[in-house]
């Protein structure tokens, strides 16, 4: 019997589940086998051990607080998660949207007024202004390029212009001609 | 002058000649090619500068951008004759109240002559009081696949820049945008901005009119030899003139009994009544050949051909009728004011190859 065939059978023989002769045959090779024995050894001590712990029962507290856990999980994994604003606004500690909650048509109001402002400022320069804009030479993949409103309101360049060059975004040699009129 | 016989002879003489070879003057040819090429650019660069303008036009009220405010573009362009008259792109002036160029310091009222949506071109004239420089029309006919060009504009705010590629090829269309001639497309990276502005070729020549920009470097110019006819239409009838002759043509492709590479032919579809080819005796199914004295081969043979075609003018067209070559003679009549569409496209899945020349199986007639 070699070593692979007598690990097999060791945990029957520990079991006392092997016929007598194999029996025999199991126990001659683990007195000569260093490596099985050791083998049979964990194997005893790992029977022990189930042993034991087959008789262990958890305490009552686990079962008082079990559901409780079993809820707040459940709630933590299924609670809809909080938006940019309500994390930026608790990490700030303000409430959120201040000027909304005490009266929409004020802020509407106050908007406008800053928007006509901003406009009225801007109109003389809209022709004579040529100011670089750092916004728009960074843009260099589009065709018509605006920059964004609020970049323009800080360079006080309010009426970016566009810059003419049409574009085709078709990909090539997609369509072919199917007829012409001439 | 005795030839080394010996292999190590042989090779102090290959030795000496490749020595001789790197140490010889022309070791700095090409150092001095450069230096030509570099001075050639910048003296054409410094000849054209004057006559290369940025333009601008305010556009109605834009509602989707904020302030609501008129719209102001800017492009670039450039003067085609000592009177004032410049050309640049379409997309500026398209329904412009207001257009003016910056030139010699000064924001100059310029006035519109005339616009062609289909070629994307406007002629205006600017008010300047005095002669205006002008860069010189070539010959765009005379541009070749690799010849090197020079497109020039103002990108952004910056001062006019100078941009040095190669034509790539002439093409008649770029996915679904059908050009309705040949446009040239060179390798020039391009900025916005710089829509308007002229391409040039090694000599200083316009040779065409950048409009179009596709993926990152590469961009499509009317042909110089486009923008002549276009602009001598709108100065003499005031707007851009086309030639109509009212057949509906396609393009089909067969294989050559002789297992030749595929080949392609251009045959006529329906002939619209009340139209020059409804007199001249067009038969459907008949295979153009050439007109005038252009070969047709393709539907790009015929819209290059009849671009530069005039209303009145009297064409030789050759078909091919039942095996036998015809020729058809038609006067050019003026294309309606409002046409159909001009080119119809279709989605290309499979390239149709047929095996016979002559049999258009009837499937592929509508």
């Amino acid at each position: 019997m070699n070593c692979r065939q007598t690990k097999q059978l060791l945990h029957d023989f520990t079991d006392g589940r092997l016929a007598e002769s194999v029996a025999r045959e199991v126990q001659r090779h683990v007195a000569e086998c260093s490596d099985c024995r050791v083998f049979q050894q964990r194997d005893r001590q790992l029977q022990q051990l189930l042993a034991v712990k087959r008789h262990e029962t958890p305490g009552p507290d686990y079962f008082n607080n079990f559901l409780v856990e079993f809820h707040q999980r459940l709630a933590e994994v299924t609670a809809p998660r909080a938006t940019f604003w309500q994390r930026l606004s608790d990490r700030l500690r303000i409430e959120p949207l201040v000027v909304l909650r005490s009266g929409f048509m004020p802020a509407l109001g106050a908007a406008f007024v800053v928007a006509l402002l901003l406009r009225g400022s801007a109109l003389p320069a809209r022709v004579e202004s040529h100011t670089p804009n750092v916004a728009m030479l960074n843009a260099t993949t589009v065709s018509t390029v605006e920059a964004p409103a609020l970049l323009a309101v800080a360079q006080t360049d309010f009426h970016t212009p566009r810059y003419v060059l049409d574009r085709i975004t078709t990909a090539p040699a997609s369509y072919e001609v199917a007829s012409i009129h001439f | 002058m005795r030839w080394p016989v010996s292999t190590s002879n042989r090779r102090r003489f290959a030795v000496a000649v490749c020595c001789l070879l790197v140490l010889s003057p022309r070791a700095g040819h090409t150092a001095s090619t450069l230096e030509t090429m570099n001075a050639e650019v910048t003296g054409l660069c410094e000849r054209s500068q004057d006559a290369i303008i940025r333009i601008h036009a305010e556009g109605p009220t834009e509602v989707s951008r904020a302030p609501f405010g008129p719209s102001h573009r800017v492009s670039s362009g450039f003067f085609i004759d000592a009177d004032g008259r410049f050309v640049t792109a379409d997309t500026l002036v398209e329904n412009a109240a207001k257009i003016w160029a910056d030139w010699h310091g000064r924001h100059l009222s310029a006035r519109l002559l005339g616009r062609d949506p289909l070629t994307k071109l406007a002629l205006l004239q600017l008010d300047a009081g005095q002669p205006t420089p002008h860069l010189p029309l070539g010959n765009s006919d005379d541009l070749r696949v690799g010849s090197m060009v020079v497109a020039i504009g103002f990108p952004y705010e910056l001062p006019s820049t100078p941009v040095v590629g190669f034509v790539a090829g002439l093409d008649i269309s770029c996915g679904r945008q059908i050009f309705p001639v040949n446009h040239i497309r060179a390798g020039c990276r391009l900025s916005p901005g710089q829509g308007g502005g002229p391409l040039l070729n090694a000599s200083g020549e316009v040779v065409g009119l950048v409009v179009a920009a596709h993926g990152d470097d590469q961009c499509y110019s009317l042909p110089v030899n486009a923008v002549k006819k276009i602009c001598a239409d709108i100065v003499t009838h005031g707007s851009p003139q086309y030639p109509w002759v009212g057949l509906d043509v396609s393009e089909h492709q067969f294989t050559n009994a002789l297992a030749g590479p595929p080949q392609w032919q251009v045959f006529v579809r329906e002939i619209f009544s009340n139209t020059p080819a409804a007199t001249a005796g067009f038969h459907e199914r008949d295979i153009l050949l050439s007109i005038a004295t252009n070969e047709i081969h393709r539907s790009a043979d015929v819209l290059n051909t009849m671009f530069y075609r005039h209303g009145g003018e009297t064409l030789s067209i050759a078909v091919l009728r039942a095996g036998a070559t015809q020729e058809v003679k038609i006067i050019v009549g003026q294309r309606p004011s409002e046409p159909e569409p001009v080119v119809r496209l279709i989605p290309v899945l499979v390239v149709p190859v047929s095996p016979i020349p002559s049999a258009i199986p009837t499937a592929d007639r509508r």
